[in-house]
């Protein structure tokens, strides 16, 4: 895999990281590559060999990753979790009727907002992960432009890691 | 010319790419979701309705909609797929959907009636137009059931005494698949499986519950002889009498109950003697003590986390008690961020484990979470089970998950049995649920925090599908129920 990796690479030099942004993918391409970028975004330890897997695609998954950095989880995906966030309040409310040990420090607004800034900020801190082991020109512009951009600060500081690690 | 050349060369490597491991990469076809409800005379409609409800947002997975495709996307289209003879239609609401928009959208195949109140018959209904975003939230559709009753009254009448197996042609099983789709390109997916599995036989011989804490329905694992040869983790559910049919004496046959229950711990009551050849026999099993509380030191190197801490203890404890695994957690607070020397020994992550082992910001024997400054989400250590690092992006399930792994859970991704839902899958934000597989693990397995530190006193196995933790036992009794046996429902 490691010689596709430079083929891209010298591909991406000679013609540009547009090249592969510009390129339809088939349906089924599509499909794996969406399923690997977001097995990588949401794992937990991802000790299942998640980033490899991605990284396998190359340049191909960049302009997902750097959408990904910029916007953040997809609105289907947020207002998933945001139903799953107010389903789990409401069930520790519930819960706590009947157990004194549960203590509930946070309104609903309150842990709904928290959970869903990390959210967002674990999918930024993923892409700039990943795109730092891409590497390329593409993945570099990218991270570049984001480093510029305010945010949360543990995100921030992974971005500014990222930009020092990627590769030309 | 030049975007002919680079589109043609581009093209070239991406298949390269792609023919590079296409034998190799399978697509995920996970479970979504899996609901299941026992099937028994009498009882059939007696299923609230309400655990047959869920929200499907529409929209994409990702927020460029599909890697490689052709944009900006607006509109995309739903393919509904209704399936398996349990089900008889799916009825669709839409929020926040602007009249307009709703009137605006075209139903096809066995997909009939408005954007608030949709039915969607077996086979395959559709829906075109659905917008991705309404003033940038996604609106969602609030999905319910409808079953097939002829059916169902059919299969309660001929469950008998089938057990606990359920039709082996998967008869029992229905399934809803939303694709949503932009042109030919499948953007995001739900699933979800429904199951009605057989009734268990009548009362002849049985299991009685003492000392049920939350009169739950508890969850029961039986090994035992029946007319056909030994039998393994049959599963039952009940409160207090748990009907068994004719079990049979052991004659050879391992003989043991596991009962798992809300607030009670588990009780795994091994070689059982009570069973004869005769009806009425009656095993006793006493669900005291209630539910094993693991101590847990939480040191909170970073500021404010006391809340989020405190939030992510509540959860676990929850999770733990309702799936029925017997074991709470037991919190005491350190608020060390405004001590330097505790902020640098503790660090951020495993790396600094074994420097901690030792010292004052430590507990052995006992479980201890630090909450600290860095960006990910959760990590048990593999120097001590006992730690695990909690970062600034974890999720509502990232303790508990950690906690799972230091009671020996490995991940559970890939396994197909297992839905997306579970807490110890790698990833995602939608975790609730344990296996009583993984249940009796957390309990018996020796390495299991709560056997290594004394919270639990019971015996001990050596099971599979586990994570190496700091204590083995080779010669233990390896027998442990499949990681996903579950007794569903609850």
């Amino acid at each position: 895999m490691k010689l596709i990796n430079v083929l891209v690479a010298v591909a991406v030099s000679m013609f540009g990281a547009s090249t592969f942004a510009a390129v339809e993918l088939t349906p089924e391409q599509s499909l794996e590559v969406r399923k690997a970028v977001v097995t990588w975004l949401e794992c937990e330890e991802c000790t299942d060999g998640e980033l490899e897997r991605l990284l396998r695609y190359g340049e191909v998954a960049v302009p997902t990753l750097g959408a990904v950095l910029e916007r953040g989880p997809s609105p289907a995906s947020l207002e998933k979790y945001r139903l799953h966030l107010e389903s789990s309040y409401r069930n520790l409310v519930e819960y706590s009727r009947t157990h004194e040990e549960v203590k509930l420090e946070q309104s609903e607004d309150e842990y709904v907002k928290q959970y869903l800034e990390n959210y967002q900020a674990h999918y930024a801190v993923r892409s700039a992960q990943a795109l730092a082991k891409l590497g390329g020109v593409g993945a570099r512009k990218i991270l570049e432009v984001a480093s510029k951009r305010k945010m949360r600060e543990d995100v921030n500081a992974v971005v500014q890691d990222s930009l020092k690690a990627v590769s030309r | 010319m030049e975007r002919y050349i680079r589109n043609a060369i581009a093209a070239f490597f991406i298949g390269v790419i792609f023919s590079g491991f296409a034998v190799a990469q399978v697509i995920s076809d996970d479970i979504g979701l899996a609901r299941n409800w026992r099937l028994c005379p009498g009882e059939v409609f007696e299923i609230p309705e309400i655990v047959f409800q869920e929200w499907v947002p529409v929209g994409c997975e990702v927020v460029d909609c599909c890697p490689g495709c052709p944009g900006p996307i607006d509109k995309i289209n739903w393919h509904i797929h209704v399936e398996g003879a349990p089900l008889e239609s799916l009825t669709l609401k839409f929020n926040r959907l602007p009249k307009d928009v709703a009137a605006g959208l075209k139903l096809g195949g066995t997909a009939q009636g408005s954007a608030e109140n949709m039915l969607i018959g077996k086979g395959l209904g559709t829906i075109s137009g659905l917008p991705v975003e309404i003033a940038g939230r996604a609106p969602a559709a609030q999905i319910q059931v409808s079953f097939d009753k002829a059916w169902m009254q059919e299969q309660a009448k001929n469950s008998g005494d089938a057990g606990d197996v359920g039709d082996a042609d998967g008869k029992d099983a229905g399934d809803i698949i939303i694709e949503q789709f932009y042109g030919k390109y499948r953007v995001n997916e739900y699933k979800i499986k429904y199951r009605f599995p057989f009734c268990p036989p009548g009362l002849n011989d049985k299991i009685v519950l003492q000392n049920n804490a939350s009169g739950d329905s508890a969850s029961v694992l039986v090994d035992a002889r029946r007319s056909g040869g030994c039998v393994v983790e049959e599963s039952r559910r009940g409160a207090g009498t748990i009907g068994m049919g004719s079990v049979l004496a052991n004659a050879g046959c391992r003989s043991e109950v596991a009962v798992f229950s809300d607030d009670d711990a588990m009780r795994l009551v091994e070689g059982v003697g009570v069973w004869t050849n005769l009806l009425g026999d009656t095993l006793n099993v006493n669900l005291t003590p209630d539910r094993l509380m693991a101590p847990v030191d939480v040191w909170l190197a970073r500021s404010p986390a006391f809340a989020t801490a405190s939030g992510d203890i509540n959860n676990a404890n929850l999770l733990y008690n309702t799936n029925n695994a017997g074991i709470g957690f037991a919190p005491t607070f350190h608020f060390v961020s405004g001590n330097p020397a505790a902020v640098a020994a503790i660090g951020t992550g495993c790396a600094s484990a074994p420097g901690l082992l030792g010292s004052a910001f430590f507990t052995p024997g006992r479980l201890n979470v630090y909450y600290v400054n860095s960006a990910f989400t959760g990590v048990n250590c593999g120097v001590s089970r006992n730690i695990q690092f909690i970062g600034t992006t974890a999720n509502n399930q990232s303790l508990a998950h950690e906690f799972g792994h230091s009671m020996s859970l490995d991940h559970t991704n890939g396994d197909p049995t297992f839905p997306v839902t579970n807490v110890m899958i790698g990833g995602g934000a939608g975790r609730t649920h344990f296996s009583d597989g993984q249940s009796f693990r957390m309990n018996a397995q020796c390495s299991s925090t709560l056997n290594v530190n004394g919270v639990r006193a019971g015996p001990t196995r050596r099971c599979g599908s586990t994570i190496l933790g700091n204590v083995s036992c080779p010669l233990a009794d390896s027998h442990c129920p499949p990681l996903a046996t579950d007794a569903l429902p609850k």
